[in-house]
């Protein structure tokens, strides 16, 4: 046991000293909350500048004075349509007709003013339905689902590489010189890359919860912890035996598409909801996604081992 | 000089390395497995979909194909007055407006949109995205692989050029992804999923300036890990982002929107900007391989036997770095959710509690604290400054934090937190001394800004650099507070290690929770006295230790 925990915790530090290793595992954490933040700031910035729009010259005063009133910015051209047609302006009137080239709201606030002024028998008053709290809640949930993708690469990548880089440092060489059983360097490989991306997986779910209160995020947290076991123990499989004769490449080509795979057949199942990797992408129970990709790790460790003994 | 004979022996030994034996017949058996469906599934039309309405709907709408009752919240709401018929929603569907014009001709006003210059992406888009980033696996392996099998250096020392190096492994890869998409794009021109065009000339670019891209962002990386975890990082990053910033751009003009490096390729290779279809591919294909060009000389020039690790930076350079990681630490998860209030959802903001916040900033920071420890070889003592502090030190400390109090009617003072920035400003000055923060979460956030700033990074920028960095952080726009903290803090970390410094924090935050707040004039006075009498103890003791 603690030759295991010590392999395993050496697996750790070794992962935490390259730093853009670091930085691609600490990067996604932020990417939701960044994304959210940006996306925030520009809308303020948007909502913030007055509205304008062009009229030609003869435009009835008193219109005029009531766009004014309403707070929009009435700007003379000699031809509105034209000025909105080549992008000098969002929006133009002669007071019958709304050439726009803006968003439906503004252009309907345009149109409710003059249709006001109109007397017409009919107007629009645009509104802008908030989001409720509980909608930004499901939407923060499916912000993760993206970023639990990524970090399922990521398993795959590490639990891969880590055995492409060791075969190509000879560190594989002595690890099976050790008076160890031969799943054990594998098995912590496998316990490292679970152990250091959960962790990254956990403040990503923490700060989409700070940010959008994301739904039920215990279970987003576990769904993606079941996911990058089951990632890491089909890249551990699969490395062990033409990868490591050959490379890396073949074998990571494969693992995308076996995990690509997965997540696709294991989504179309009446029970995928319940299985590791495919539940990212639904509302399934985390516990037994957790629970089904932890217990691949030790399988996954034993494949590596006997694929290893084949190749060498 | 580039010889192009070794380039392409290069290349060849590049493929023949990564494509040999059974397992190499996997890559080009996935690129075929996602390529093919891509290229010939042919999509059947969109279909429009319904209309919802709700209250005093007329007749005449309700007759209408797609329009059905259902007071959703996106739904067109109908309330009819004495003389007028009132409308509200989001949005009023155009089957609607002309059926209502019709009917109520009385002053009727037309809405006439401005065409749009744009249409949605065909599938060269997507074919241009998949087959260039399936070859993330062999663009990261093949220098990593290379240097952590001490190959580069046989490559190195041999005669030929880093530029031929590179160059050769982008012929490579460039010359699979390019070979790939042009097949597959013949499939679906063949199958009439997609019409021929200039986009195809743009289409082709895309493979050669992501495969440039990949080798130039793994060119210091030291083995396939590094390597496939920084191209998994950085490639859809680079795509995306050069993409919305053509597709924003091409808005204006497509010609400046294809002029974006990348982005502009791709986006062309949908075929979007409809005013542009032969010029704007010429633009995007001349941008890329002028991005691919550079990046591949970068690449070589950067190409060595065994890249150091920048070593973390000292002094006020190691405090200016701190900075910026900590504050993308702290000001992601504190002031993200007041941007929800800035945006017009003011509701939102006040659902979001600012403690979970202080609970993510801590765990933020600390993550960042422990990835440094695990970094660290030396003993505990060189790397954190956890020394016990004497009752003198205790007492200065209790002191500053005092000071901190007493002088925090004197924080915002001065802020305006109407405006955006103001706003900003406040959400962080209410985790300055977190008394409005749930204790739990106070507690956490103060224990991992001390354990970092003045426990981790004190040990390696010094006193000065290391206050002065958690004060920017804390109070960038709020320099009274700033000023204050960096002294009391500087002091009493000076004094004491991390225990001291955090006595002061406690005492701080006890004291604003228990005492009154002070009017601001007397804060201001009690923060300048504080911060001379602790400034030039600070600089006092700073000079005596040195």
């Amino acid at each position: 046991m603690s030759a295991l925990l010590t392999l395993t915790w050496f697996t750790v530090l070794r992962f935490l000293r390259e730093s853009r290793v670091v930085r691609s595992v600490v990067w996604p954490a932020f990417l939701g909350p960044a994304t959210v933040s940006l996306t925030l700031l520009a809308v303020a910035a948007w909502t913030t500048p007055q509205l304008s729009v062009a009229v030609p010259p003869g435009f009835p005063a008193a219109m005029a004075a009531r766009l004014s009133d309403e707070g929009w910015l009435v700007v003379e051209e000699p031809d509105p349509a034209v000025a909105v047609e080549a992008g000098r302006i969002y929006l133009g009137t002669d007071g019958e007709t709304i050439w726009s080239a803006a968003f439906p709201e503004s252009t309907f606030r345009l149109e409710n003013v003059l249709r006001q002024e109109r007397g017409a028998a009919w107007r629009m008053v645009p509104t802008r339905p908030l989001l409720p709290h509980e909608g930004v809640r499901v939407v923060g949930g499916h912000g993760l689902r993206p970023l639990a993708f990524l970090y399922v690469l990521y398993a795959m990548v590490f639990a891969m590489g880590s055995v492409a880089r060791d075969r190509d440092e000879a560190i594989i060489d002595v690890e099976r010189s050790l008076p160890v059983p031969t799943w054990m360097p594998g098995f912590a490989r496998w316990a490292a890359t679970v152990g250091i991306l959960s962790a990254a997986w956990g403040l990503t779910v923490v700060l989409m919860v700070v940010m959008m209160d994301s739904l039920a995020p215990v279970d987003h947290f576990l769904r993606g912890v079941g996911a990058m076991a089951a990632a890491a123990a089909v890249g551990l499989a699969l490395i062990g035996g033409g990868g490591i004769r050959n490379g890396f490449s073949a074998a990571f080509a494969t693992g995308t598409f076996a995990v690509a795979g997965l997540i696709g057949v294991g989504t179309s199942l009446p029970m995928g909801s319940y299985l590791p990797l495919a539940s990212i992408l639904s509302n399934g129970p985390g516990w037994s996604s957790a629970l089904g990709g932890l217990a691949l790790g030790p399988p996954a460790a034993a494949i590596f081992a006997w694929r290893v003994g084949r190749a060498s | 000089m580039i010889r192009p004979q070794r380039v392409a022996s290069l290349a060849w030994r590049d493929l023949r390395q990564e494509l040999k034996g059974r397992q190499g017949l996997f890559v080009p058996g996935v690129l075929i497995a996602l390529l093919l469906p891509t290229s010939l599934y042919k999509q059947p039309p969109p279909q429009q979909g319904f209309a919802d309405v709700a209250g005093d709907v007329p007749a005449e709408v309700l007759s209408l194909p797609r329009v059905r009752l259902r007071p959703t919240a996106r739904a067109t709401t109908f309330q009819q007055g004495d003389d007028e018929l009132v409308l509200s929603g989001p949005d009023l569907d155009a089957t609607i407006r002309e059926a209502l014009d019709e009917q109520q001709p009385r002053g009727a006003v037309a809405i006439a949109w401005r065409s749009p210059e744009q249409q949605a992406p065909h599938r060269g888009l997507l074919l241009a995205l998949i087959a260039a980033s399936s070859l993330t696996g062999p663009v990261s392996s093949s220098i990593g692989t290379e240097r952590s099998r001490g190959t580069l250096t046989s490559l190195l020392t041999a005669a030929v050029t880093r530029r031929e190096i590179i160059v050769g492994k982008w012929l490579a890869w460039a010359g699979f992804g390019l070979a790939a998409t042009m097949s597959f794009t013949a499939v679906a021109l063949w199958r009439g999923v997609v019409p021929v065009g200039w986009w195809l000339l743009a289409l082709a670019t895309v493979p050669m300036g992501l495969t440039a891209l990949g080798l130039w962002v793994v060119r210091r990386a030291t083995d396939v890990v590094s390597a496939t975890a920084t191209a998994l990082r950085l490639q859809p990053a680079a795509l995306m982002v050069t993409a919305l910033a053509a597709y924003v751009l091409g808005d204006y003009d497509p010609h400046l929107g294809a002029l974006v490096p990348l982005g502009g390729a791709l986006i062309t290779s949908g075929d979007v900007w409809l005013e542009a279809t032969s010029t704007a591919p010429l633009v995007a294909a001349a941008s890329t391989l002028t991005l691919t060009a550079v990046l591949l000389m970068l690449a070589a020039r950067d190409l060595d036997e065994s890249p150091a690790e920048a070593p973390l930076g000292t002094g006020w350079t190691g405090a200016t770095v701190a900075a910026a990681a900590a504050g993308l630490a702290l000001w992601t998860p504190l002031v993200g959710p007041e941007l929800w209030r800035q945006a017009g959802n003011p509701g939102l903001t006040e659902e979001l509690s600012i403690g979970m916040a202080a609970l993510g900033a801590s765990a933020a920071l600390l993550g960042w604290g422990l990835l440094r420890a695990a970094g660290h070889t030396g003993p505990v003592h060189t790397f954190l400054d956890l020394r016990r502090p004497s009752p003198s030190s205790l007492l200065l400390a209790a002191g500053a934090g005092a000071a901190l109090a007493l002088s925090s009617g004197g924080f915002q003072a001065f802020t305006d937190a109407t405006t955006l920035l103001g706003a900003i400003s406040q959400r962080l000055g209410d985790t300055f001394v977190p008394a409005a923060v749930p204790w739990w979460g106070a507690l956490a956030l103060i224990a991992a800004e001390e354990l970092l700033f003045r426990g981790v990074l004190v040990r390696q920028v010094g006193v000065v650099p290391a206050s002065t960095a958690w004060a920017v952080v804390k109070a960038p726009l709020d320099p009274f507070a700033a000023l204050v903290g960096a002294t009391t803090l500087g002091a009493a970390s000076q004094a004491g290690g991390v225990v001291a410094s955090l006595v002061t924090r406690l005492t701080a935050w006890a004291l604003v929770l228990a005492l009154p707040v002070l009017p601001t004039p007397a804060a201001l006075a009690i923060g300048l006295a504080a911060a001379i009498g602790f400034g030039a103890w600070l600089r006092r003791a700073a000079r005596t230790t040195s």
